[in-house]
């Protein structure tokens, strides 16, 4: 990934900064113990824990945006680093019983740290939830980022497939009827091919969002591979899928993109094909689905 | 016949291939999907800066090095499709642009398979026809590394750039000698749905009307000043066939008589050692290669000649069909009958 504009080292510096002011005030302080009175298990536990608090440091500044709940997050896991990584150097340097204030650079930060990390997971929480409602229509019951698509923020054909066995399942109790519809842009081969794929990668983005906005909140659209497109509607008749998927069409066809290059307008239309849940499984109905939509691309052809 | 067999020959570990032509292909894919550079380059013995001066060769086993770290990288099931897409008539010289002047799809195929050093380096294409179907099949020049993803990027190469110039969608049926994978997909989207797995080879029929048909942008006479020019670039090339492409045609055209190791090499003109060593590079051995030329004559002999199994068992010099259908048996994991019933 080239994209690490995230990664914000003023919060490694800082801790630097306050952990070799740490070490310092330990060295003037204090003596530094015999290697034979150090209890190795502890330096393994405490050292551990050291590691642990930077990783989540390192992971957390690595994908999360910049943000007040980034900030906040970060602020806290610095402080933790900083009490647990001064808790380990307890181990190898002696402070003399007389002097009070060293516990204070163990125990002080933590408190403070835990707040800042419970208020940012607070607003992390809200975050999630706004976030979750642009998801509608792209994810359902559960989030698995490990099946989303990588360039278009849409699920891929495995998780269609998963999601299409649960609503098969769910319409069948319920004895409702489900029908998929697939888009497929005509000829994009030659797009890509006159445009660039930079270019076929932003308009298959573009008319993704633009058919996200003609479905309603209970629909679900995956990309299935390349230009294809995939949509779920539980609870739909026939009648109503194919409405549907004239209006995904329609939208289609009258979408003006224009070429970033030169601001030209990209002609666009697209396939429809649409099939309804019969007995079948999630497998053969995708199938049955795509067979379809060659039919009805073939049928353009011969036409024109 | 030895006259041909002395000229050179590319082998896994012969730079061969133009940095700048199929390589800088997947290089561009990848790092306009955001793969780190390095990372990408890191084992292939490449640098960016390479590409500049347009003269750096790479060896096939660079180029599959650089296979392997893009589908690594870019973890995505389409790498292999988006790729072939870009590769055919590709940026390669006078070959290219003689594929983009061809009269037909017969045209395209004949230029594919004469030029397949410059065009298609991994995998070597042959084609022959029956009185139905035009067939193309794909036998790996160096190596079978990596062979799935190149299949999968040389069939959609072919599929997209004969499409794209003939400006229709013809019927092609694809072969595969692997399994289904996950991401079946891809295929229907980009090969369509007529689709076959664990077959024998991998293959692709085209029904014939469509192989003659003129397409729009026919130059069938500048052609042949591009067609010269690929013919020059490719004695430059100095190596227009791989050794395990040689030692393929060889076999098939002496497959009525009896082969054995020593009489090979010496056609070859190496020692039955140094044959065996070669072959051990390219991670094959001579009863694989000499299994693998009667395994696709039978069938060859069978769908086009309408040989039957007695017949093919002479031609290929079994004296006994007992034998026969005991080595048949091992080159596709079918006895003849239940193969040609199907």
């Amino acid at each position: 990934m080239k994209k690490r504009a995230f990664l914000n080292t003023s919060y490694f510096y800082g801790l630097v900064v306050s952990l070799i002011l740490g070490i310092s005030i330990y060295r003037r302080w204090g003596d530094v113990k015999a290697v034979s009175e150090i209890n190795w298990l502890d330096v393994m536990s405490e050292g551990g824990m050291v590691v642990l608090a930077f990783f989540w440091l390192v992971l957390l500044l690595r994908s999360r945006p910049a943000g007040r709940v980034t900030q906040l997050l970060a602020l806290g896991l610095c402080g933790i680093a900083f009490s647990w990584s001064m808790d380990l150097l307890d181990e190898f340097i002696r402070i003399p019983s007389t002097i009070v204030w060293h516990s204070w650079l163990e125990s002080l930060p933590i408190p403070a740290s835990l707040v800042f990390l419970s208020i940012g997971i607070y607003h992390w929480h809200q975050e999630e939830i706004a976030i979750s409602a642009q998801m509608v229509k792209r994810e359902r019951y559960f989030r698995e980022h490990r099946l989303f698509d990588k360039l278009i923020p849409v699920g891929g054909a495995a998780y269609l497939r998963k999601q299409l066995k649960i609503s098969l399942n769910d319409c069948r109790k319920q004895q409702q009827p489900l029908a998929l519809i697939a888009v497929d842009l005509d000829d994009f081969n030659y797009i890509n091919r006159q445009y660039g794929t930079e270019e076929g990668d932003h308009i298959l983005q573009s008319v993704c969002q633009l058919l996200l906005l003609n479905l309603r909140d209970d629909d679900l659209i995956c990309r299935l591979a390349g230009d294809r497109f995939v949509v779920l509607l539980s609870n739909t008749t026939e009648y109503e899928a194919i409405e549907i998927g004239d209006d995904l069409r329609r939208a289609v066809a009258s979408f003006s993109y224009r070429a970033k290059q030169t601001q030209k307008r990209v002609n666009l239309t697209a396939s429809v094909a649409i099939t309804m849940a019969k007995t079948d499984d999630s497998d053969s109905l995708i199938k049955r689905l795509n067979l379809d939509l060659t039919k009805v691309k073939q049928q353009a052809r011969n036409i024109a | 016949m030895s006259l041909m067999l002395k000229t050179s020959r590319y082998e896994i570990d012969t730079a061969c291939i133009a940095a700048h032509y199929q390589p800088a292909i997947l290089i561009e894919l990848a790092l306009s999907r955001d793969v780190d550079s390095r990372q990408l380059l890191r084992g292939t013995r490449m640098r960016l800066e390479d590409f500049e001066s347009a003269e750096k060769l790479i060896s096939p086993e660079q180029y599959l090095t650089l296979i392997s770290n893009s589908k690594k990288l870019l973890s995505a099931e389409d790498t292999s499709f988006l790729y072939g897409q870009r590769l055919l008539p590709g940026f390669f010289g006078a070959a290219s642009q003689a594929l983009q002047q061809v009269t037909n799809c017969r045209q395209a195929i004949e230029i594919l398979c004469e030029f397949h050093a410059i065009l298609s380096p991994l995998q070597t294409p042959r084609s022959y026809e029956d009185e139905e179907y035009f067939f193309i099949y794909w036998e790996d020049s160096c190596a079978s590394r990596e062979q799935q993803f190149v299949i999968e990027a040389s069939m959609t190469a072919v599929i997209s750039m004969v499409s794209w110039l003939s400006k229709e969608k013809m019927p092609w049926q694809c072969e595969f000698n692997y399994p289904e994978p996950d991401y079946i997909e891809q295929y229907w989207v980009n090969m369509g749905q007529d689709l076959a797995f664990n077959q024998q080879m991998n293959r692709m029929l085209l029904p014939k009307t469509w192989v003659n048909k003129t397409w729009p942008n026919a130059a069938p006479l500048s052609i042949h000043g591009s067609l010269k020019d690929s013919r020059h670039q490719l004695k430059q090339l100095a190596s227009h066939e791989s050794f395990l492409d040689q030692l393929y045609n060889y076999l098939q055209e002496n497959i009525n008589q009896p082969l054995n190791l020593d009489k090979v090499s010496m056609a070859f003109g190496l020692s039955p050692a140094s044959m065996k060593r070669k072959l051990k590079k390219h991670n094959t051995n001579f009863q694989q290669q000499i299994d693998l030329v009667r395994k696709n004559t039978a069938i060859y002999l069978y769908q086009v000649k309408h040989f039957n199994s007695q017949q093919i068992a002479e031609y290929l010099c079994f004296n006994d069909m007992n034998n026969f259908r005991r080595a048949f048996k091992r080159w596709t994991g079918m006895s003849p009958y239940n193969l040609f019933a199907q």
